[in-house]
């Protein structure tokens, strides 16, 4: 009798437990992953995946040069709305999103000074309308990144943490 | 009124105000499931003197009391083995024969005030689990030797009381002359002689048994039958001499016997107990027709108060706090309240139970923040993404909190685990008619599973 009691309140605390969560598979902070030469780009992916959604932003950090950690806020060079993002079982993809505002990310926007490279006259172009197509598991994220139907590059994340930023001032 | 119609209605009634007397009432149909009032018939206690058997008006009263079909007698034997299987009545004699043992050996010893002590608390014992009418030579040799540790010791009053005392147990108890001490032997023939000239009774036909059951007790002495009737917490005393027809004497005996005992009662009609259970557990329920579907989880508290034979009065009370949709639509949680009362039909077995009940739901609902946009919930208003991605004025939807009414009906299953606990299962549903709030929350269904205590 007493098994019987105690499976009992096993199944009146336990029901409770049995629920069932959001989808958020792919949410959080992405880091593009490799190495990175001098005057290239790196990408981290701040997501939110709701459902069948995907949303956040996408910061453009400008390498610097080697061993120097790419993603320090100074050398942020751009931080990108998503659109138009889709999930699905085994990945995602979007759109970064395209403000109207040529070479601008956004109206109003400053570029950083890393955005300006060198010797150069102006900061580097925004890339917006550019699609990030990529699939993967919890860890890591492969896929590629297409600016133009000429410029197809290959491209992998990984993942480095929950917190995502939620606008474009800089941290 | 008018007095003339008195007489008239005298007429018409007077067959209806009719009483039957016992006999009648015993010569005509018992109807079925008449409740026979319980006799217990205890063994007879011969107090003629040397062992003799038992009058044949004895066994012609027992079989013409049993005989009596509105009752229910039990003759010595059963009432005796019923003693014995009583509730306490082993650990009892198992205590009592403890004792006896110590007394016993604390006279043998000549330790005669422990041999008094611990004897008294033998038969005190043993008398109180009744052991004295299943084996009357024990406790009365108990009693007797408390007398002759008195005499020992040197009270002869004492010693005299206490024979008298061993000799109500069983009048056939004798001390060997000769080989017995001749003054032990003395002062209990003695104690005889004084209770045969007093015609001294036993306790049972002078102590009043306050229990509600119906007890005889019989005693033969000189030529006469006596019976000691215990019922409804009196004693009256029957007696019937002896010497003429054995059947006739024991036929009128049971006669008045009867005469003296309760006839029984009408079949108790089918009654009704109200039951209130009273369970408290976890819930779940979702709202159909909601803009999306979430899960809302909670505590809840019923009671049913089964007024009626299956019908029960039930009342819930539950608070819940909503989960998430997959897609995570709704932005905020959602608390809520729900109150529920209403009629239902009842039914249980021994270990199963069930109900359903409809009756008036009362919701209250905390505000529903809906928006379907990905960036409208992955970016709060004070990020300001672009209007182009969220426009949180337009795509985010803010309700109000709001008080629902409507229909509601439960369903319940229970089984009982032990006691009067129960395991109960629920299935509720409700269709508001009344959301002045607009709250969009409507048709909420959802289960329980709850423990309870049920009180009768």
């Amino acid at each position: 009798m007493r098994r019987v009691i105690a499976l009992s309140s096993l199944l009146v605390l336990g029901a409770p437990l049995a629920s069932c969560g959001p989808e958020r598979r792919f949410s959080g902070l992405w880091r593009q992953a490799g190495t990175f030469g001098h005057g290239e780009h790196a990408y981290e992916l701040h997501l939110g995946r709701f459902g069948d959604g995907v949303a956040g932003l996408v910061v453009r950090y400008a390498v610097a040069g080697d061993g120097l950690d790419v993603f320090d806020p100074p050398n942020e060079c751009g931080c990108f709305y998503i659109s138009g993002g889709k999930a699905s079982d085994d990945g995602f993809k979007f759109t970064l999103f395209d403000a109207g505002v040529p070479g601008q990310p956004s109206a109003g926007f400053t570029w950083s000074r890393a955005c300006v490279p060198p010797g150069a006259a102006g900061p580097r172009p925004a890339p917006e309308g550019c699609v990030f197509d990529l699939r993967g598991g919890e860890e890591a994220l492969s896929g590629h990144i297409e600016c133009d139907e000429a410029q197809r590059e290959p491209i992998e994340f990984v993942r480095v943490g929950s917190s995502t930023r939620t606008n474009c001032v800089v941290p | 009124m008018n007095l003339a119609v008195v007489p008239l209605l005298l007429v018409f009634a007077a067959p209806a105000l009719a009483l039957d007397s016992d006999a009648e009432r015993l010569a005509g149909e018992l109807a079925p499931g008449f409740r026979r009032p319980l006799v217990r018939v205890h063994p007879l206690l011969d107090q003629r003197g040397p062992s003799q058997e038992p009058p044949a008006a004895w066994s012609a009263f027992l079989e013409a009391l049993g005989a009596r079909r509105n009752l229910e007698v039990w003759a010595p034997t059963r009432t005796v083995a019923q003693i014995k299987t009583a509730p306490g009545y082993t650990p009892a004699i198992q205590a009592g024969y403890q004792h006896l043992g110590t007394g016993y050996a604390d006279y043998r010893e000549v330790r005669l005030a422990d041999a008094v002590t611990n004897l008294r608390t033998a038969v005190s014992t043993l008398v109180a689990a009744r052991h004295h009418l299943v084996d009357r030579r024990s406790v009365a040799r108990a009693q007797l030797t408390i007398g002759l540790a008195q005499l020992e010791a040197g009270d002869r009053v004492g010693a005299d009381r206490s024979m008298r005392a061993a000799l109500l147990f069983d009048p056939t108890l004798r001390l060997r002359a000769g080989y017995d001490r001749p003054d032990a032997v003395d002062a209990l023939e003695h104690a005889r002689a004084a209770i045969g000239e007093a015609q001294t009774r036993p306790r049972e036909f002078t102590v009043v048994d306050r229990s509600r059951s119906v007890s005889l007790h019989g005693r033969v002495i000189d030529d006469r039958l006596e019976i000691a009737i215990h019922a409804a917490g009196t004693l009256s005393i029957e007696t019937q001499p002896l010497g003429g027809d054995p059947a006739a004497d024991g036929d009128r005996l049971a006669a008045r016997v009867w005469a003296c005992l309760p006839f029984g009662a009408a079949p108790r009609r089918p009654g009704h107990r109200p039951r209130v259970l009273v369970d408290a557990g976890f819930g779940y329920h979702a709202f159909l027709s909601a803009p999306v579907t979430f899960g809302n989880f909670g505590l809840g508290a019923n009671l049913s108060w089964l007024v009626a034979p299956h019908l029960a009065l039930d009342a819930q009370l539950s608070v819940a706090n909503s989960g998430r949709d997959a897609a995570e639509d709704l932005r905020g949680d959602i608390a809520s309240a729900r109150a529920f009362a209403g009629p239902g039909y009842s039914a249980s077995s021994k270990r199963l139970r069930g109900s359903v009940s409809l009756g008036l739901e009362a919701a209250y609902a905390s505000a529903v923040v809906l928006t379907s946009s990905a960036a409208c919930k992955y970016f709060d208003e004070d990020d300001h993404p672009p209007d182009e991605l969220c426009d949180h004025q337009r795509q985010v939807d803010t309700g109000d909190p709001g008080l629902l009414i409507g229909a509601g009906l439960s369903v319940s299953g229970g089984v009982r685990l032990v006691d009067q606990v129960f395991l109960t299962l629920r299935v509720h549903l409700a269709h508001y008619l009344f959301d002045p709030a607009d709250t969009e929350l409507g048709l909420p269904v959802g289960g329980q599973v709850a423990l309870g205590y049920r009180w009768e």
